[in-house]
Protein backbone atom coordinates (compact mmCIF):
# COMPACT_ATOMS: atom_id res chain seq x y z
CA UNK A 1 0.00 0.00 0.00
CA UNK A 2 1.07 3.65 -0.66
CA UNK A 3 3.01 5.61 2.16
CA UNK A 4 0.14 7.51 3.53
CA UNK A 5 0.48 11.10 2.81
CA UNK A 6 -0.29 14.41 4.82
CA UNK A 7 -0.60 17.41 2.95
CA UNK A 8 -1.31 21.00 4.45
CA UNK A 9 -2.48 24.77 3.22
CA UNK A 10 -1.77 27.04 4.92
CA UNK A 11 1.52 26.08 6.70
CA UNK A 12 0.53 25.68 10.28
CA UNK A 13 -3.37 26.24 9.75
CA UNK A 14 -3.71 23.66 12.18
CA UNK A 15 -1.91 24.60 14.83
CA UNK A 16 -3.15 26.32 18.22
CA UNK A 17 -6.57 26.59 18.09
CA UNK A 18 -7.74 27.87 14.46
CA UNK A 19 -10.60 26.47 12.14
CA UNK A 20 -9.90 24.53 9.81
CA UNK A 21 -11.00 21.72 6.97
CA UNK A 22 -9.80 18.39 7.26
CA UNK A 23 -10.62 15.69 4.06
CA UNK A 24 -9.43 11.86 5.13
CA UNK A 25 -9.28 9.76 2.32
CA UNK A 26 -10.41 5.80 2.23
CA UNK A 27 -9.90 3.00 -0.18
CA UNK A 28 -14.07 2.73 -1.19
CA UNK A 29 -15.43 -0.24 0.37
CA UNK A 30 -18.15 -1.98 -1.62
CA UNK A 31 -21.83 -2.15 0.80
CA UNK A 32 -22.67 -5.80 0.50
CA UNK A 33 -19.28 -7.19 -0.11
CA UNK A 34 -20.46 -11.18 0.51
CA UNK A 35 -23.31 -10.12 -1.92
CA UNK A 36 -26.42 -11.10 -0.69
CA UNK A 37 -27.03 -14.94 -1.56
CA UNK A 38 -27.87 -17.19 1.71
CA UNK A 39 -29.95 -15.13 3.30
CA UNK A 40 -33.52 -16.44 4.29
CA UNK A 41 -36.43 -16.19 6.22
CA UNK A 42 -36.37 -12.45 8.15
CA UNK A 43 -32.70 -11.62 7.23
CA UNK A 44 -33.87 -11.19 3.44
CA UNK A 45 -34.60 -7.93 3.93
CA UNK A 46 -31.88 -6.97 6.20
CA UNK A 47 -30.09 -4.81 4.52
CA UNK A 48 -28.40 -2.00 6.89
CA UNK A 49 -29.63 1.59 5.31
CA UNK A 50 -26.67 3.34 7.29
CA UNK A 51 -23.05 1.96 6.58
CA UNK A 52 -21.10 5.97 7.32
CA UNK A 53 -18.26 4.07 8.65
CA UNK A 54 -17.80 1.27 6.18
CA UNK A 55 -14.29 2.45 4.50
CA UNK A 56 -12.91 3.87 7.92
CA UNK A 57 -10.27 1.58 6.76
CA UNK A 58 -6.98 1.64 4.32
CA UNK A 59 -6.78 5.40 4.64
CA UNK A 60 -4.51 6.60 1.90
CA UNK A 61 -4.35 10.17 3.06
CA UNK A 62 -5.40 13.45 4.81
CA UNK A 63 -5.40 17.11 3.45
CA UNK A 64 -6.10 20.21 5.21
CA UNK A 65 -7.53 23.33 4.06
CA UNK A 66 -8.58 26.13 5.54
CA UNK A 67 -11.97 27.30 5.97
CA UNK A 68 -14.09 27.16 2.60
CA UNK A 69 -15.21 30.36 1.75
CA UNK A 70 -18.79 29.45 1.66
CA UNK A 71 -20.18 27.03 4.45
CA UNK A 72 -23.81 25.92 3.84
CA UNK A 73 -26.21 22.48 4.50
CA UNK A 74 -28.88 21.75 2.75
CA UNK A 75 -31.26 18.71 4.59
CA UNK A 76 -34.13 17.16 2.63
CA UNK A 77 -36.37 14.53 2.60
CA UNK A 78 -38.91 13.68 -0.01
CA UNK A 79 -42.87 13.84 0.80
CA UNK A 80 -45.30 14.36 -1.79
CA UNK A 81 -48.80 14.72 -1.95
CA UNK A 82 -50.83 11.34 -2.55
CA UNK A 83 -54.66 10.66 -2.93
CA UNK A 84 -57.29 7.74 -2.79
CA UNK A 85 -61.01 8.04 -3.44
CA UNK A 86 -63.64 5.83 -2.50
CA UNK A 87 -63.74 4.04 -5.61
CA UNK A 88 -60.04 3.08 -5.41
CA UNK A 89 -60.70 2.38 -1.77
CA UNK A 90 -63.46 -0.42 -2.64
CA UNK A 91 -61.62 -1.48 -5.38
CA UNK A 92 -58.86 -2.11 -2.98
CA UNK A 93 -61.13 -4.11 -0.43
CA UNK A 94 -62.38 -6.04 -3.16
CA UNK A 95 -59.15 -7.42 -4.42
CA UNK A 96 -58.44 -8.19 -0.62
CA UNK A 97 -61.27 -10.03 -0.24
CA UNK A 98 -60.91 -11.44 -3.86
CA UNK A 99 -57.38 -13.01 -2.48
CA UNK A 100 -58.68 -14.27 0.85
CA UNK A 101 -61.69 -16.11 -0.41
CA UNK A 102 -59.36 -18.41 -3.28
CA UNK A 103 -58.75 -21.60 -0.83
CA UNK A 104 -55.46 -23.50 -2.34
CA UNK A 105 -56.41 -27.25 -2.83
CA UNK A 106 -59.97 -26.30 -3.56
CA UNK A 107 -60.90 -26.26 -7.80
CA UNK A 108 -60.57 -23.99 -10.18
CA UNK A 109 -63.91 -23.83 -11.11
CA UNK A 110 -64.63 -23.24 -7.25
CA UNK A 111 -62.35 -20.40 -6.42
CA UNK A 112 -63.37 -18.43 -9.52
CA UNK A 113 -66.84 -18.91 -8.61
CA UNK A 114 -66.02 -17.67 -4.88
CA UNK A 115 -64.00 -14.99 -6.18
CA UNK A 116 -66.62 -13.38 -8.43
CA UNK A 117 -68.95 -13.70 -5.82
CA UNK A 118 -66.56 -11.79 -3.40
CA UNK A 119 -66.05 -9.12 -5.89
CA UNK A 120 -69.67 -8.76 -6.20
CA UNK A 121 -70.21 -8.67 -2.64
CA UNK A 122 -67.48 -5.62 -1.91
CA UNK A 123 -68.60 -3.75 -4.57
CA UNK A 124 -72.51 -4.15 -3.45
CA UNK A 125 -71.21 -3.17 0.19
CA UNK A 126 -69.54 -0.19 -1.11
CA UNK A 127 -72.51 1.14 -2.97
CA UNK A 128 -75.00 -0.14 -0.52
CA UNK A 129 -72.93 2.13 2.19
CA UNK A 130 -73.38 5.52 -0.15
CA UNK A 131 -77.30 5.15 0.80
CA UNK A 132 -78.43 7.49 -1.74
CA UNK A 133 -79.90 5.79 -4.89
CA UNK A 134 -79.16 8.46 -7.02
CA UNK A 135 -75.42 8.67 -6.13
CA UNK A 136 -74.72 4.89 -6.17
CA UNK A 137 -76.32 5.07 -9.69
CA UNK A 138 -73.65 7.77 -10.44
CA UNK A 139 -71.08 5.46 -8.76
CA UNK A 140 -72.10 2.55 -10.89
CA UNK A 141 -71.69 4.43 -14.32
CA UNK A 142 -68.49 5.98 -13.17
CA UNK A 143 -67.48 2.04 -12.70
CA UNK A 144 -68.80 1.01 -16.08
CA UNK A 145 -66.88 3.85 -17.30
CA UNK A 146 -63.58 2.73 -15.71
CA UNK A 147 -64.08 -0.96 -17.55
CA UNK A 148 -64.69 1.44 -20.82
CA UNK A 149 -61.38 2.83 -20.28
CA UNK A 150 -59.72 -0.85 -20.35
CA UNK A 151 -60.93 -0.42 -24.02
CA UNK A 152 -58.96 2.83 -24.99
CA UNK A 153 -61.89 5.16 -24.00
CA UNK A 154 -60.91 8.12 -21.87
CA UNK A 155 -63.89 8.29 -18.95
CA UNK A 156 -63.03 9.81 -16.30
CA UNK A 157 -65.41 8.25 -12.87
CA UNK A 158 -65.37 12.00 -11.59
CA UNK A 159 -66.45 13.42 -14.72
CA UNK A 160 -69.75 11.11 -14.49
CA UNK A 161 -70.10 11.45 -11.06
CA UNK A 162 -69.63 15.48 -11.68
CA UNK A 163 -72.34 15.77 -14.46
CA UNK A 164 -75.00 13.06 -12.89
CA UNK A 165 -74.69 14.52 -9.43
CA UNK A 166 -72.99 17.85 -9.04
CA UNK A 167 -70.10 16.41 -6.95
CA UNK A 168 -66.73 14.33 -7.19
CA UNK A 169 -64.94 12.02 -5.29
CA UNK A 170 -62.80 12.99 -2.53
CA UNK A 171 -59.74 12.36 -3.01
CA UNK A 172 -58.62 11.99 0.64
CA UNK A 173 -55.41 14.44 -0.42
CA UNK A 174 -52.53 14.06 2.10
CA UNK A 175 -48.83 14.72 2.03
CA UNK A 176 -46.91 11.37 2.26
CA UNK A 177 -43.47 10.42 2.94
CA UNK A 178 -41.70 8.89 0.00
CA UNK A 179 -37.80 8.65 1.01
CA UNK A 180 -34.53 9.76 1.53
CA UNK A 181 -32.49 12.21 -0.63
CA UNK A 182 -28.75 12.08 -0.01
CA UNK A 183 -26.96 14.90 0.71
CA UNK A 184 -24.50 17.35 -1.03
CA UNK A 185 -21.47 20.04 -0.63
CA UNK A 186 -20.28 22.41 -2.57
CA UNK A 187 -17.26 24.06 -1.26
CA UNK A 188 -14.90 26.93 -2.44
CA UNK A 189 -11.39 27.43 -1.61
CA UNK A 190 -8.54 30.19 -2.69
CA UNK A 191 -5.40 29.45 -2.45
CA UNK A 192 -2.49 31.91 -2.27
CA UNK A 193 0.87 30.30 -1.78
CA UNK A 194 3.15 32.64 0.18
CA UNK A 195 6.49 30.51 -0.37
CA UNK A 196 7.76 27.65 -2.61
CA UNK A 197 6.95 25.40 -0.23
CA UNK A 198 3.31 26.20 -0.05
CA UNK A 199 3.36 26.14 -3.69
CA UNK A 200 4.55 22.77 -3.32
CA UNK A 201 1.51 21.77 -0.95
CA UNK A 202 -1.06 23.26 -3.31
CA UNK A 203 0.42 21.26 -6.14
CA UNK A 204 0.19 18.08 -4.59
CA UNK A 205 -3.07 18.69 -2.87
CA UNK A 206 -5.00 18.92 -6.35
CA UNK A 207 -2.98 16.05 -7.48
CA UNK A 208 -3.89 13.85 -4.95
CA UNK A 209 -7.86 15.05 -5.42
CA UNK A 210 -7.70 14.36 -8.78
CA UNK A 211 -6.54 11.10 -8.29
CA UNK A 212 -8.60 9.87 -5.69
CA UNK A 213 -11.64 10.55 -7.47
CA UNK A 214 -11.00 9.26 -10.59
CA UNK A 215 -12.30 5.39 -11.04
CA UNK A 216 -9.89 3.13 -11.30
CA UNK A 217 -9.05 0.06 -13.88
CA UNK A 218 -9.53 -3.13 -11.79
CA UNK A 219 -7.19 -5.44 -13.35
CA UNK A 220 -4.37 -3.96 -15.85
CA UNK A 221 -3.65 -7.77 -17.20
CA UNK A 222 -5.20 -11.29 -17.41
CA UNK A 223 -8.47 -12.45 -18.02
CA UNK A 224 -10.38 -9.60 -16.41
CA UNK A 225 -8.58 -7.15 -18.00
CA UNK A 226 -10.75 -3.86 -19.44
CA UNK A 227 -14.21 -5.99 -17.91
CA UNK A 228 -14.77 -3.83 -15.43
CA UNK A 229 -14.01 -0.59 -14.06
CA UNK A 230 -13.33 0.50 -9.86
CA UNK A 231 -14.87 2.83 -7.55
CA UNK A 232 -12.31 6.00 -6.80
CA UNK A 233 -11.86 6.84 -3.56
CA UNK A 234 -13.97 7.54 -1.02
CA UNK A 235 -13.57 11.30 1.40
CA UNK A 236 -14.47 12.15 4.68
CA UNK A 237 -14.58 15.72 5.04
CA UNK A 238 -14.59 17.40 8.34
CA UNK A 239 -14.76 21.07 9.89
CA UNK A 240 -12.00 21.09 12.71
CA UNK A 241 -11.08 23.16 15.68
CA UNK A 242 -7.89 22.46 16.97
CA UNK A 243 -7.33 18.95 17.28
CA UNK A 244 -10.55 18.22 17.80
CA UNK A 245 -14.14 18.40 15.93
CA UNK A 246 -15.53 21.92 15.56
CA UNK A 247 -17.81 22.55 18.23
CA UNK A 248 -20.66 24.16 16.32
CA UNK A 249 -20.61 23.26 12.52
CA UNK A 250 -22.12 19.88 10.80
CA UNK A 251 -20.68 16.78 10.37
CA UNK A 252 -20.67 15.16 6.95
CA UNK A 253 -20.56 11.85 6.73
CA UNK A 254 -18.51 9.58 4.22
CA UNK A 255 -18.96 10.88 1.04
CA UNK A 256 -17.42 10.86 -2.96
CA UNK A 257 -15.94 13.76 -4.79
CA UNK A 258 -18.28 14.09 -7.60
CA UNK A 259 -16.84 17.43 -9.22
CA UNK A 260 -14.16 19.00 -8.83
CA UNK A 261 -13.10 22.87 -10.75
CA UNK A 262 -9.65 24.64 -10.32
CA UNK A 263 -9.57 28.38 -12.05
CA UNK A 264 -5.42 28.61 -12.00
CA UNK A 265 -6.02 32.42 -13.14
CA UNK A 266 -7.85 33.81 -9.72
CA UNK A 267 -6.00 36.83 -10.19
CA UNK A 268 -8.21 37.80 -13.36
CA UNK A 269 -5.25 37.97 -15.59
CA UNK A 270 -2.48 35.39 -15.68
CA UNK A 271 -0.03 36.15 -13.38
CA UNK A 272 2.88 33.25 -12.14
CA UNK A 273 5.88 33.13 -9.00
CA UNK A 274 9.16 32.38 -9.88
CA UNK A 275 8.92 28.70 -10.57
CA UNK A 276 5.68 28.80 -12.24
CA UNK A 277 2.68 28.95 -9.72
CA UNK A 278 -0.35 30.78 -10.55
CA UNK A 279 -0.43 33.41 -7.89
CA UNK A 280 -3.98 32.69 -7.01
CA UNK A 281 -6.25 29.70 -7.69
CA UNK A 282 -9.78 28.78 -6.51
CA UNK A 283 -10.75 25.62 -6.17
CA UNK A 284 -14.43 24.25 -5.93
CA UNK A 285 -15.01 20.77 -4.73
CA UNK A 286 -18.61 18.95 -4.92
CA UNK A 287 -19.19 16.09 -2.19
CA UNK A 288 -21.89 14.02 -2.34
CA UNK A 289 -22.94 11.63 0.83
CA UNK A 290 -22.31 7.88 0.32
CA UNK A 291 -25.62 7.18 2.73
CA UNK A 292 -28.52 9.19 3.80
CA UNK A 293 -28.91 10.59 7.69
CA UNK A 294 -31.35 9.05 9.57
CA UNK A 295 -33.01 9.94 12.94
CA UNK A 296 -30.94 7.33 14.88
CA UNK A 297 -27.67 8.90 13.39
CA UNK A 298 -27.72 11.28 16.04
CA UNK A 299 -27.14 9.47 19.04
CA UNK A 300 -23.52 9.56 17.59
CA UNK A 301 -23.29 13.23 17.21
CA UNK A 302 -22.60 14.82 20.93
CA UNK A 303 -21.36 18.28 19.87
CA UNK A 304 -22.79 20.71 17.09
CA UNK A 305 -25.73 21.10 15.27
CA UNK A 306 -25.81 17.75 14.05
CA UNK A 307 -25.65 16.41 10.51
CA UNK B 1 -24.17 66.96 36.93
CA UNK B 2 -21.58 68.83 35.18
CA UNK B 3 -18.73 69.74 37.65
CA UNK B 4 -17.15 72.68 37.98
CA UNK B 5 -13.59 72.75 37.75
CA UNK B 6 -10.99 75.46 38.10
CA UNK B 7 -7.13 75.82 35.93
CA UNK B 8 -5.59 73.58 38.45
CA UNK B 9 -8.03 71.02 38.13
CA UNK B 10 -7.28 70.64 34.38
CA UNK B 11 -3.59 71.91 34.19
CA UNK B 12 -1.97 68.28 34.84
CA UNK B 13 -4.31 67.29 31.84
CA UNK B 14 -3.96 70.00 29.25
CA UNK B 15 -0.88 70.46 30.26
CA UNK B 16 0.59 67.39 29.40
CA UNK B 17 -0.82 66.35 25.45
CA UNK B 18 0.61 64.90 23.27
CA UNK B 19 3.18 66.86 20.59
CA UNK B 20 3.07 65.17 16.81
CA UNK B 21 6.05 66.09 15.73
CA UNK B 22 7.75 63.61 18.45
CA UNK B 23 8.06 60.04 16.52
CA UNK B 24 10.49 57.17 14.52
CA UNK B 25 9.71 55.33 11.64
CA UNK B 26 12.18 52.24 11.45
CA UNK B 27 12.56 49.95 8.17
CA UNK B 28 13.54 46.60 9.32
CA UNK B 29 13.12 42.54 8.92
CA UNK B 30 13.27 42.91 5.11
CA UNK B 31 14.48 39.34 4.05
CA UNK B 32 18.31 38.75 2.76
CA UNK B 33 17.42 38.46 -0.98
CA UNK B 34 15.56 41.92 -1.08
CA UNK B 35 18.45 43.87 1.10
CA UNK B 36 21.00 42.53 -1.70
CA UNK B 37 18.72 43.59 -3.97
CA UNK B 38 18.94 46.99 -3.07
CA UNK B 39 22.47 46.92 -1.85
CA UNK B 40 23.81 46.83 -5.29
CA UNK B 41 21.60 49.70 -6.44
CA UNK B 42 23.01 51.54 -3.40
CA UNK B 43 20.76 51.63 -0.93
CA UNK B 44 22.93 50.08 2.14
CA UNK B 45 21.29 48.38 4.86
CA UNK B 46 22.20 51.33 7.27
CA UNK B 47 20.34 53.37 4.98
CA UNK B 48 17.12 50.91 5.14
CA UNK B 49 17.88 51.04 8.89
CA UNK B 50 18.26 54.02 10.39
CA UNK B 51 18.67 56.97 7.22
CA UNK B 52 15.11 56.11 5.60
CA UNK B 53 13.31 56.58 9.05
CA UNK B 54 15.04 60.23 9.73
CA UNK B 55 14.13 60.99 6.56
CA UNK B 56 10.79 60.52 7.09
CA UNK B 57 8.93 63.76 7.45
CA UNK B 58 5.30 62.87 7.68
CA UNK B 59 4.16 59.85 8.97
CA UNK B 60 0.63 58.02 10.56
CA UNK B 61 -0.03 55.85 13.57
CA UNK B 62 -1.77 53.28 12.07
CA UNK B 63 -5.46 53.12 12.42
CA UNK B 64 -8.00 49.87 11.58
CA UNK B 65 -11.63 49.61 11.27
CA UNK B 66 -14.04 46.79 11.74
CA UNK B 67 -16.69 45.96 9.36
CA UNK B 68 -19.89 44.92 11.26
CA UNK B 69 -23.12 43.35 10.43
CA UNK B 70 -26.65 44.01 11.29
CA UNK B 71 -29.08 42.56 12.96
CA UNK B 72 -32.70 44.00 12.65
CA UNK B 73 -34.54 41.38 14.96
CA UNK B 74 -36.12 43.76 16.96
CA UNK B 75 -38.51 45.92 15.36
CA UNK B 76 -37.55 49.09 15.27
CA UNK B 77 -33.93 48.48 16.17
CA UNK B 78 -30.90 48.10 14.20
CA UNK B 79 -28.03 46.36 16.03
CA UNK B 80 -24.91 46.20 14.46
CA UNK B 81 -22.08 43.59 15.46
CA UNK B 82 -18.45 43.69 14.28
CA UNK B 83 -17.11 40.42 12.36
CA UNK B 84 -13.86 41.26 10.57
CA UNK B 85 -10.70 43.95 11.43
CA UNK B 86 -9.60 45.73 8.58
CA UNK B 87 -6.12 47.51 8.54
CA UNK B 88 -6.07 50.49 6.36
CA UNK B 89 -3.17 51.28 4.35
CA UNK B 90 -0.10 53.54 5.44
CA UNK B 91 1.28 56.19 3.59
CA UNK B 92 4.55 57.90 4.39
CA UNK B 93 6.39 61.09 3.39
CA UNK B 94 10.07 61.08 3.05
CA UNK B 95 12.89 63.73 1.86
CA UNK B 96 14.91 62.47 -0.67
CA UNK B 97 18.79 62.96 -0.10
CA UNK B 98 20.96 63.50 -2.66
CA UNK B 99 22.01 60.41 -3.43
CA UNK B 100 18.31 59.87 -3.92
CA UNK B 101 18.42 56.39 -1.92
CA UNK B 102 14.80 57.69 -0.40
CA UNK B 103 13.39 56.96 -4.20
CA UNK B 104 15.76 53.96 -4.61
CA UNK B 105 14.81 52.31 -1.95
CA UNK B 106 10.83 52.15 -2.85
CA UNK B 107 11.69 51.88 -6.53
CA UNK B 108 13.79 48.73 -6.46
CA UNK B 109 11.73 47.20 -3.29
CA UNK B 110 8.84 47.47 -5.61
CA UNK B 111 10.92 46.33 -8.86
CA UNK B 112 12.23 43.47 -6.37
CA UNK B 113 8.81 42.18 -5.58
CA UNK B 114 7.83 41.58 -9.62
CA UNK B 115 11.78 39.88 -10.85
CA UNK B 116 10.70 36.53 -10.28
CA UNK B 117 12.19 35.93 -13.44
CA UNK B 118 15.82 37.39 -12.73
CA UNK B 119 17.05 41.05 -12.89
CA UNK B 120 19.01 41.37 -16.40
CA UNK B 121 16.51 41.18 -18.98
CA UNK B 122 14.33 44.76 -18.54
CA UNK B 123 15.17 46.20 -22.02
CA UNK B 124 14.82 42.57 -24.13
CA UNK B 125 11.37 43.38 -26.23
CA UNK B 126 10.54 40.14 -25.14
CA UNK B 127 10.40 41.15 -21.45
CA UNK B 128 8.65 39.77 -19.26
CA UNK B 129 8.08 39.28 -15.25
CA UNK B 130 7.11 36.92 -12.35
CA UNK B 131 6.40 37.63 -9.05
CA UNK B 132 8.40 36.97 -6.29
CA UNK B 133 7.25 34.75 -3.71
CA UNK B 134 6.13 37.47 -0.64
CA UNK B 135 6.90 35.12 2.41
CA UNK B 136 10.00 33.24 1.54
CA UNK B 137 12.12 33.32 4.26
CA UNK B 138 15.60 34.41 2.12
CA UNK B 139 13.76 35.81 -0.70
CA UNK B 140 10.19 37.25 0.02
CA UNK B 141 9.53 40.95 -0.74
CA UNK B 142 7.29 41.49 2.48
CA UNK B 143 8.78 42.61 5.90
CA UNK B 144 7.86 41.79 9.00
CA UNK B 145 9.93 44.24 11.47
CA UNK B 146 9.06 47.63 10.36
CA UNK B 147 8.11 49.87 13.54
CA UNK B 148 6.67 53.77 14.20
CA UNK B 149 7.41 54.93 17.22
CA UNK B 150 5.48 57.50 19.29
CA UNK B 151 6.95 59.27 22.32
CA UNK B 152 7.50 62.67 23.93
CA UNK B 153 10.34 64.74 24.48
CA UNK B 154 11.27 63.41 27.18
CA UNK B 155 11.33 59.85 25.86
CA UNK B 156 9.66 58.74 29.54
CA UNK B 157 6.98 57.32 27.65
CA UNK B 158 6.58 55.02 24.15
CA UNK B 159 3.87 53.98 21.97
CA UNK B 160 5.35 51.54 19.56
CA UNK B 161 3.35 49.87 16.43
CA UNK B 162 4.85 46.55 14.65
CA UNK B 163 4.02 45.58 11.22
CA UNK B 164 4.03 42.40 9.90
CA UNK B 165 3.53 41.55 6.15
CA UNK B 166 4.27 45.43 5.11
CA UNK B 167 5.29 46.28 1.67
CA UNK B 168 5.20 49.19 -0.79
CA UNK B 169 2.04 49.17 -3.33
CA UNK B 170 2.11 52.69 -4.54
CA UNK B 171 5.32 54.78 -5.11
CA UNK B 172 3.55 58.42 -6.05
CA UNK B 173 4.58 60.29 -8.33
CA UNK B 174 7.51 62.68 -7.39
CA UNK B 175 6.94 66.36 -8.56
CA UNK B 176 10.31 68.52 -9.54
CA UNK B 177 9.96 71.98 -11.13
CA UNK B 178 11.98 74.65 -11.63
CA UNK B 179 11.58 77.49 -8.59
CA UNK B 180 13.66 78.37 -5.62
CA UNK B 181 16.57 76.41 -4.37
CA UNK B 182 15.18 75.97 -1.23
CA UNK B 183 12.36 73.74 -2.31
CA UNK B 184 13.18 69.90 -1.21
CA UNK B 185 12.01 66.66 -2.91
CA UNK B 186 9.53 64.99 -1.74
CA UNK B 187 8.82 60.87 -1.84
CA UNK B 188 5.56 59.67 -0.80
CA UNK B 189 5.21 56.21 -0.78
CA UNK B 190 1.81 53.95 0.93
CA UNK B 191 2.15 50.64 2.31
CA UNK B 192 0.18 47.71 2.94
CA UNK B 193 0.52 45.24 5.45
CA UNK B 194 -0.93 42.33 7.26
CA UNK B 195 -1.60 43.40 10.70
CA UNK B 196 0.16 45.47 12.97
CA UNK B 197 0.80 45.09 17.15
CA UNK B 198 0.39 48.16 19.38
CA UNK B 199 2.70 47.74 22.21
CA UNK B 200 6.20 46.52 22.46
CA UNK B 201 6.41 42.96 21.25
CA UNK B 202 10.32 42.75 23.04
CA UNK B 203 10.00 39.26 24.86
CA UNK B 204 11.83 41.34 28.12
CA UNK B 205 8.70 43.62 27.83
CA UNK B 206 6.25 40.95 27.33
CA UNK B 207 7.91 39.23 30.30
CA UNK B 208 7.98 42.45 33.06
CA UNK B 209 4.16 42.43 32.35
CA UNK B 210 4.85 46.01 29.96
CA UNK B 211 4.22 44.05 26.18
CA UNK B 212 0.90 44.57 24.08
CA UNK B 213 0.36 48.12 26.33
CA UNK B 214 -0.13 46.08 29.27
CA UNK B 215 0.34 46.85 33.02
CA UNK B 216 1.05 50.05 33.57
CA UNK B 217 1.98 49.98 30.16
CA UNK B 218 2.90 53.64 29.49
CA UNK B 219 6.52 52.75 29.32
CA UNK B 220 9.12 50.47 27.88
CA UNK B 221 12.01 52.40 29.04
CA UNK B 222 14.33 50.05 30.47
CA UNK B 223 16.59 50.70 33.23
CA UNK B 224 20.74 51.11 33.00
CA UNK B 225 22.60 47.93 33.41
CA UNK B 226 19.97 45.43 32.22
CA UNK B 227 21.84 45.53 28.66
CA UNK B 228 24.58 43.23 29.69
CA UNK B 229 22.03 40.34 31.01
CA UNK B 230 19.62 41.26 28.32
CA UNK B 231 21.48 41.90 25.05
CA UNK B 232 20.18 44.70 22.54
CA UNK B 233 17.39 45.50 25.08
CA UNK B 234 18.69 49.15 24.68
CA UNK B 235 18.78 49.38 20.99
CA UNK B 236 15.17 50.50 20.48
CA UNK B 237 15.86 53.51 23.46
CA UNK B 238 19.04 54.17 22.04
CA UNK B 239 18.04 54.81 18.72
CA UNK B 240 15.00 57.10 19.88
CA UNK B 241 17.13 59.39 22.03
CA UNK B 242 19.93 59.48 18.86
CA UNK B 243 17.19 60.17 17.02
CA UNK B 244 16.16 63.44 19.20
CA UNK B 245 19.61 64.64 19.59
CA UNK B 246 20.14 64.93 15.75
CA UNK B 247 16.74 66.49 15.04
CA UNK B 248 17.27 69.14 17.75
CA UNK B 249 21.33 69.39 17.09
CA UNK B 250 22.75 72.49 15.92
CA UNK B 251 21.26 73.52 12.68
CA UNK B 252 23.77 72.92 10.53
CA UNK B 253 23.85 68.98 11.63
CA UNK B 254 20.42 68.87 10.92
CA UNK B 255 20.35 70.62 7.85
CA UNK B 256 23.37 67.70 7.16
CA UNK B 257 21.19 65.15 7.84
CA UNK B 258 18.63 66.40 5.72
CA UNK B 259 20.52 67.06 2.87
CA UNK B 260 23.33 64.61 2.32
Amino acid sequence: MALRRQLQYPTNIASGNNDYFMINIFNYQPPNPSGFGGRSGGAIFNIPGSQSTRNLRDSIGNIILPMPDNITDQNSVTWDQDSLNSLQLAGFNAAENAVDSVKPGESLQDNAKSLATSVKGSFDGALNALKDPKLADAVKKALVGEAVNVFSGNISANSIIGRTTGQVLNPNLELLFKGVILREFNYSFSLTPRDANESLQIKQIINLLKRSMAAKSSASSGAGAGAFIQAPDVFQPKFMQGPGAHPFLYTIRQSALVGMNVNYVGTGSYATYSDGTPVKMEMQLRFRELSPVYNEDYADITDGVGF
Amino acid sequence: MPRQLKIEDVKPLIGNLSRSNYYQVEFGGLSSGLRGYLGQRGVDNSFITEDSGLLCYGAQLPGSSLAGIESTNFTGITETMAHRRIYTSLSLEFYCDNRYRSLKFFEHWMEYAASGNGFGNYADSNYTYRMNYPNDSSTGYKCNSTKIYKFESDVERLMEYSFLGLFPINLSSTPVRYGPNSELTRVTCEFRYDRYIAGSILSYDVVRGFGYNLGSGLTNVVQDGLENAFPGLNRNLTGITDTINRISGPVSDVLNLFTN
